[in-house]
């Protein structure tokens, strides 16, 4: 019984964590920028779910859109004037910028919402279904869904749109794309913006179970470089499965190993991987070449 | 134009000769606090305890030392919650800024780094905020401390509900993986024996998690009377979220050290409701002292500076400078050697309850009381003299 309720825990929690980390792996995979400032896009996404409802009473769930838009507009502004400065610079002037920018952003955070821990408590937290001895509580049944449900439209979106396709792409072959008429700095300003946005979605679904602080986001940021390495850069579906395998890993491994060992088996497994599949559980060459 | 500019030139000259006449002596205070970065909340608390005594003493006129009046001069530096940057800070006030006497930051942590920095250097350092007793096993001199060290925490809530009718038998622990929390599990094992329960479940996490349903759902299986889930407030908020989840139904949820911190009840609302803890402080202590007045009363000025409801990091912060000061003024000059004897030796009453060091710099005898939350409230249920009320037990269901 224990363990199949940890191996329902482990789905929930690796559907969440496909949401963290889907943002991440877009930016790596179409633009090789390593995103530092991720997590900070997550905290500011749980702030504005928090502040609505602070607010307004308005469900946590239905704040969503709002805090998608909010960051979506940051990371467009983020993006386009200070990011596409350096984009062409080394891979290692971003990877600085971003963490400068994460910086920045934690502590304009903790100047305009001091650093009080905080939490979104709707009146139905802990309500759940039980199958048979086996807990499944809403809130995270929800919150596994919606993130799954946010990854299949960017999946959505990437195939079916033109935009989409120009982003694919661009992450395929910068200049073949650039030749056919594809602008590059739009795509990127674009790809971010949209990393922002489901950053923010996770991070309003996050405020649902944590506790809120201008610092909560850097752990999500490792999280998602985990979970986008194992599942492949840039690649959709492998964001799922590397949600889950680390999800499923960090519940077994507590119950069997030790609950002190939890982060470090989900990099044990990440090294593993990366030697016998270098690309990650469903990326494709491509997708990690670097290309400077 | 010319006239305009000479009375200016006056009146600065004029001010500058008021200022040399009534320009008082400072003793010069030093501190590396965490100003920003994760512990920003606890830091800022503890700095506005220093400020709260300093505003107060240098309202009555500052600190007598050797006939002479000196006002309190705090220098604050911000660690950034980073425990190297606070042991360069303290190596900056003592050699660049020359100041001989330190305020500690919050946290064992940090306590424990830069005492080491002040002990090298031979300058007192006071820490309000340090609770690992290894921070006291150094042998060190120069070092006092305000607080109950975390072995002994726990002690008196275990030995609360063994007197519970019906006696709880199962215990499990589930503790974060750092310095302080470490501290309260150690000695959890030797209470369970002392009380005749049994510990079936005892582990740790590591200091970033965030979730905990897995442990959970051991710890749920074997059904604990007792659930202790020691972390900081972060961690303590997830974790009573993912305890509701999981339907855990203990008869008493424990935690080490957020109970007391107004901003559970603010995170969780009903859900905080029944949580018990210790504290190190509580507004119904009946002790007093002149600056201060009793508990009661800081309460209401410090609500009134500072516009919030201090909790025990501002009043120990308080507590503690307030002891230096007094140690200042005993030694009667500002020298490092006699303000260290003035507080090895020092036995006085403050609003913060009787104050002596043992040899280790660790004050003596002081315990934790326990509260639980009650219609919201941070409430005293043990020890009964100071109690406001007796302990919900067991309790209700989810």
């Amino acid at each position: 019984m224990v363990v199949l309720q940890n191996i329902v825990n482990g789905l929930l929690l690796g559907g969440l964590y496909a949401g963290v980390a889907l943002g991440f792996s877009l930016v790596w995979g179409v633009m090789n920028v390593i995103n530092l400032a991720h997590g900070a896009f997550i905290m500011i996404g749980a702030y504005v779910t928090f502040w609505i409802y602070y607010f307004f009473k308005i469900d946590p769930f239905i704040t969503i859109p709002f805090s998608m838009a909010f960051t979506f507009l940051l990371g467009y502004l983020v993006q386009k004037y200070i990011i596409n400065l350096v984009v062409r610079a080394q891979v290692f002037m971003v990877f600085i910028l971003t963490f400068g920018i994460e910086i920045f952003l934690m502590n304009l955070s903790n100047l305009i919402c001091t650093a009080d821990f905080r939490s979104v408590t709707p009146s139905y937290s802990g309500a759940g279904i039980n199958l048979g001895g086996i807990l499944v509580p809403y809130i995270r049944l929800a919150i596994c869904f919606i993130a799954l449900f946010l990854t299949y439209l960017l999946n959505l979106f990437l195939n079916k749109t033109k935009t989409g396709n120009a982003i694919k792409a661009t992450s395929l072959d910068k200049e073949a794309a650039q030749l056919v008429g594809v602008h590059i700095g739009k795509i990127y300003t674009m790809t971010f913006a949209l990393s922002a946005a489901v950053a923010g979605a996770a991070g309003s679904l996050i405020a649902i179970i944590v506790a809120i602080s201008p610092y909560m986001g850097g752990v999500y940021t490792f999280k998602a470089a985990l979970i986008a390495c194992l599942g492949g850069l840039g690649s959709i579906p492998g964001v799922i499965a590397g949600g889950l395998v680390v999800g499923m890993a960090e519940t077994m491994g507590s119950q069997f190993i030790s609950p002190g060992y939890k982060e470090f088996i989900g990099f044990v497994l990440l090294v593993f991987i990366l030697i016998m599949r270098p690309e990650g559980i469903m990326g494709k060459k491509f997708f990690a070449v670097i290309k400077h | 134009m010319k006239k305009l500019f000479l009375i200016l030139i006056m009146a600065v000259l004029a001010f500058l000769l008021v200022g040399t006449v009534f320009a008082q002596d400072v003793v010069r205070l030093g501190c590396s606090i965490s100003l920003t970065g994760k512990l920003t909340y606890e830091g800022k608390a503890t700095r506005d305890g220093y400020e709260f005594y300093k505003t107060l003493i240098n309202k009555k006129g500052g600190l007598n030392i050797g006939g002479k009046k000196y006002r309190v001069d705090i220098k604050y530096y911000d660690d950034e919650s980073n425990v190297q940057t606070s042991t360069k800070l303290i190596e900056k006030l003592i050699a660049e800024d020359k100041i001989d006497f330190i305020l500690g930051p919050y946290g064992s942590g940090p306590s424990f780094a830069t005492s080491a920095i002040t002990e090298k250097y031979k300058r007192v350092m006071m820490l309000p905020m340090a609770a690992s007793p290894e921070v006291y096993e150094r042998g060190f001199k120069y070092m006092f401390g305000m607080l109950a060290t975390t072995d002994i925490y726990l002690r008196d809530i275990f030995y609360l509900a063994a007197q519970q009718t019906p006696k709880p038998k199962i215990v499990a622990v589930l503790w974060k993986n750092d310095l302080a929390n470490k501290g309260l599990s150690d000695p959890i094992p030797q209470f369970c024996k002392d009380n005749g329960m049994d510990l079936v479940y005892n582990e740790k996490f590591a200091a970033g998690a965030s979730d905990f349903s897995a442990e959970l759902t051991v710890i749920k299986a074997k059904n604990p009377d007792l659930l202790v889930f020691l972390s900081q407030l972060e961690q303590f908020i997830m974790g009573v979220k993912q305890i509701k989840d999981m339907k855990i139904n203990a008869k008493m949820i424990v935690n080490g050290i957020a109970v007391p911190q107004p901003d559970l009840v603010k995170s969780l609302g009903k859900d905080a409701e029944y949580m018990v803890g210790p504290t190190h402080w509580y507004r119904t202590y009946r002790f007093r002292d002149d600056l201060f007045g009793d508990s009661e009363n800081y309460v209401k000025e410090f609500k009134q500076m500072f516009g919030y409801e201090p909790e025990y990091h501002n009043v120990g912060a308080s507590a503690g400078i307030q002891v230096l000061g007094i140690a200042l003024e005993k030694a009667g000059a500002l020298e490092v050697e006699k303000v260290r004897n003035a507080l090895a030796t020092m036995s006085v009453n403050t609003f913060w309850g009787p104050i002596q060091f043992d040899e280790k710099g660790k004050i003596k005898g002081r315990k934790m009381p326990v509260g639980q939350i009650l219609k919201g409230k941070f409430t005293l249920v043990y020890p009964s003299e100071s109690a406001e009320t007796k302990l919900v037990w067991p309790k209700p269901a989810w």
